[in-house]
């Protein structure tokens, strides 16, 4: 091309190949967090009404120091553990679900709690709390303790699936329709839990005050089998995507032109939201902001590659939630905060800080 | 060889464009021009896969409803009018993501996006962030990244194709001959572009052959000296032009007379 009297080959032998490539500080990053969870993981199993630090108990759990008494061996294993197991999945889920529903919606303020996911999800929950003794006595009587989760889930995957047959049309989706859709049927989901909240008596109401407001305090080995292996599926999903997700960042039409089956792309994402984030409302109540702060911390740390995004979102969700549960555990103790709580104290003002920062670039 | 016959497009009850038929040859620039609403991108999004129509479109003999993205992508690239950003990526990620990744028909050029970016005079703006770039210097970047999803022109003896709307119309002079020139030169190792273009000066300069809408019909196709004529041209933009010669008389060029034909 006769546009310079240097050779392109010249130019090319003079060039930086690592110029904004920010592939290396990613990787590096995700050996970062893999440690800080590894960290987080031990601070959290050696937090609590025992004594056991955290170096003991793994010590333990490797086979080695038989130290313990018969209470501490409670507290870590049928307490702690769970406990453990359950902030990281729901951390993981979380932060994950929220990075990839704003790689879909193209946008960094999108969260599973805008689009009435967890909404749906939360009135599935309350609908057991509130009728599990009279209307719903034979899903109970079935279910015993998997009731309540599952009902939750069911709650999430339904709301997801009218929104995308409402946000659909003749197999396109359309992302303005499916948020402000959302929004509706996140203000009709909580109508009716308004209504399920109204005829709830003074047991349920406190019950459905202590869910709603998250917490990982009634975590049992019987909710990580019932959640696990849906949060792990719909986690497996995210490597498949994460290119797709990229392309998509150019708009719809490009990422067709580059070969991405973009109906397929955002039928699988959809699921493997509407499954992860159902699957840790029903454990854990209300927990929000946890999407929205971990994957913008990290755009800004390694950019927005969703091939690093999305693993680095799971291990800092599982991290930082780990993190807020040890605050909700310390901070008045012997008793305890609701974690959603603490996220929310820490994620509003965030959120409002990602605005205020947008203001005039985001088109909302 | 990419091959229309008989396409319609509607938009609801709005005919976009009708019956529409012609064929864009391997090592040929095939340029659409046309006013306003004369239904260019249309007939881009048809070829694209972007919307539906009647009649048939087919890419090296496949039909390009029929055909699955991925296998679109590895005949053709298409740089659109405009391209949104939502997130804030560097201008050597956005190329990038322009190289197929997996099976076959993938280029495995190790400094492609350099080669890429070099092809769009945008050496050493790799680790410059997209959004803090002009508009033209975007337009660039996004051609760099629609270069590098089809970089050899012919692949196991099938020729591949760029697909252009309005490729240079946020740059400056400099530049619209640079990009019409990597056109060219795609055409010149066995590719195909089509483009679609507003300067009915660089049309007559780059094109093979010169297809002409108006109000969704084709009213004239041919080389530049068959088509860029009064007469066409004046009825097809209901204007006053008059046609001369370059002063190396190698190409017809458009002089704006008056609003009224």
């Amino acid at each position: 091309m006769a546009i310079s009297t240097i050779s392109v080959d010249e130019r090319l032998q003079a060039s930086d190949t690592t110029e904004g490539d920010r592939t290396r500080r990613a990787k590096l990053a995700i050996v970062l967090l893999a440690l800080l969870l590894a960290a987080t993981m031990l601070l959290n199993l050696g937090s609590g009404a025992s004594d056991a630090s955290g170096l003991v108990v793994l010590r333990d759990l490797l086979g080695g120091a038989d130290t313990f008494t018969l209470r501490d061996r409670v507290i870590i294993y049928d307490i702690r553990l769970p406990r453990l197991l359950l902030g990281v999945l729901v951390g993981a889920a979380l932060a994950v679900s929220g990075a990839v529903m704003q790689g879909l919606f193209r946008n960094p303020l999108a969260d599973p709690g805008l689009v009435g996911v967890s909404a749906g999800a939360s009135l599935g929950a309350v609908s057991m709390i509130v009728l599990g003794q009279t209307l719903l006595t034979p899903l109970n009587d079935a279910l015993g303790s998997l009731a309540l989760p599952m009902m939750a889930f069911v709650g999430g995957l339904i709301t997801t699936f009218i929104l995308y047959q409402i946000a659909t049309r003749h197999g396109r989706t359309s992302v303005a329709t499916m948020l402000l859709a959302g929004i509706a049927l996140a203000a009709l989901a909580m109508a009716v839990t308004g209504i399920l909240i109204f005829i709830a008596d003074d047991r349920q109401l406190r019950d459905l005050t202590f869910w709603q407001l998250g917490s990982l305090a009634g975590a049992t080995w019987s909710k990580i089998y019932a959640v696990a292996p849906i949060i792990i599926s719909a986690l497996a999903v995210s490597p498949f995507i994460a290119r797709g997700l990229n392309a998509l960042a150019l708009g719809e039409p490009t990422a067709h032109h580059m070969g991405v089956p973009v109906q397929r792309l955002k039928y699988a994402a959809i699921l493997s939201v509407s499954a992860a984030v159902g699957a840790a409302v029903a454990v854990s109540g209300g927990i929000g902001f946890v999407g929205i702060v971990v994957a913008h911390m990290l755009r800004l740390a390694i950019g927005p590659d969703n091939r690093y995004l999305l693993p680095a979102s799971a291990l800092l969700g599982a991290s930082l939630l780990l993190l807020a549960d040890a605050v909700s555990r310390t901070i008045v103790a012997p008793a305890e905060l609701p974690i959603g709580i603490v996220t929310a104290l820490a994620g509003a003002p965030f959120f409002l800080w990602i605005l205020l920062r947008k203001r005039g670039v985001l088109d909302l | 060889m990419i091959k229309f016959e008989n396409v319609s497009v509607a938009i609801g009850s709005k005919t976009i464009i009708k019956g529409i038929g012609f064929e864009a040859r391997p090592s040929e620039i095939t340029v659409i021009v046309g006013p306003n609403g004369s239904g260019k991108t249309t007939l881009m999004k048809a070829m694209s896969g972007e919307s539906a129509y009647d009649g048939s479109v087919s890419i090296n003999g496949h039909e390009v409803s029929a055909a699955r993205s991925r296998d679109q992508a590895l005949m053709r690239a298409v740089l659109p009018q405009a391209t949104t950003l939502s997130f804030p990526f560097t201008v050597r990620e956005i190329v990038n993501l322009g190289i197929l990744s997996g099976r076959s028909g993938v280029s495995r050029i190790n400094d492609l996006v350099e080669r890429a970016l070099a092809a769009v005079d945008l050496h050493g703006f790799a680790g410059r962030f997209y959004q803090e770039l002009s508009g033209g210097e975007q337009q660039r970047v996004q051609l760099a990244r629609v270069l590098c999803q089809v970089w050899e022109p012919v692949l196991d003896g099938i020729p591949r194709y760029l697909f252009l709307d309005e490729p240079v119309s946020s740059l400056d002079i400099k530049h619209q001959l640079a990009i019409m020139e990597t056109a060219r030169d795609y055409v010149r190792r066995g590719g195909g572009v089509i483009a679609i273009l507003h300067d009915l000066n660089l049309a007559a300069m780059y094109a093979d052959r010169i297809i002409v809408l108006a109000r969704g019909r084709m009213v004239a196709v041919g080389t530049p000296d068959q088509v860029i004529r009064d007469d066409v041209i004046a009825a097809a933009f209901e204007c006053h032009l008059s046609v001369g010669k370059t002063p190396q008389g190698n190409a017809p060029f458009i002089l704006p007379q008056s609003f009224s034909p």
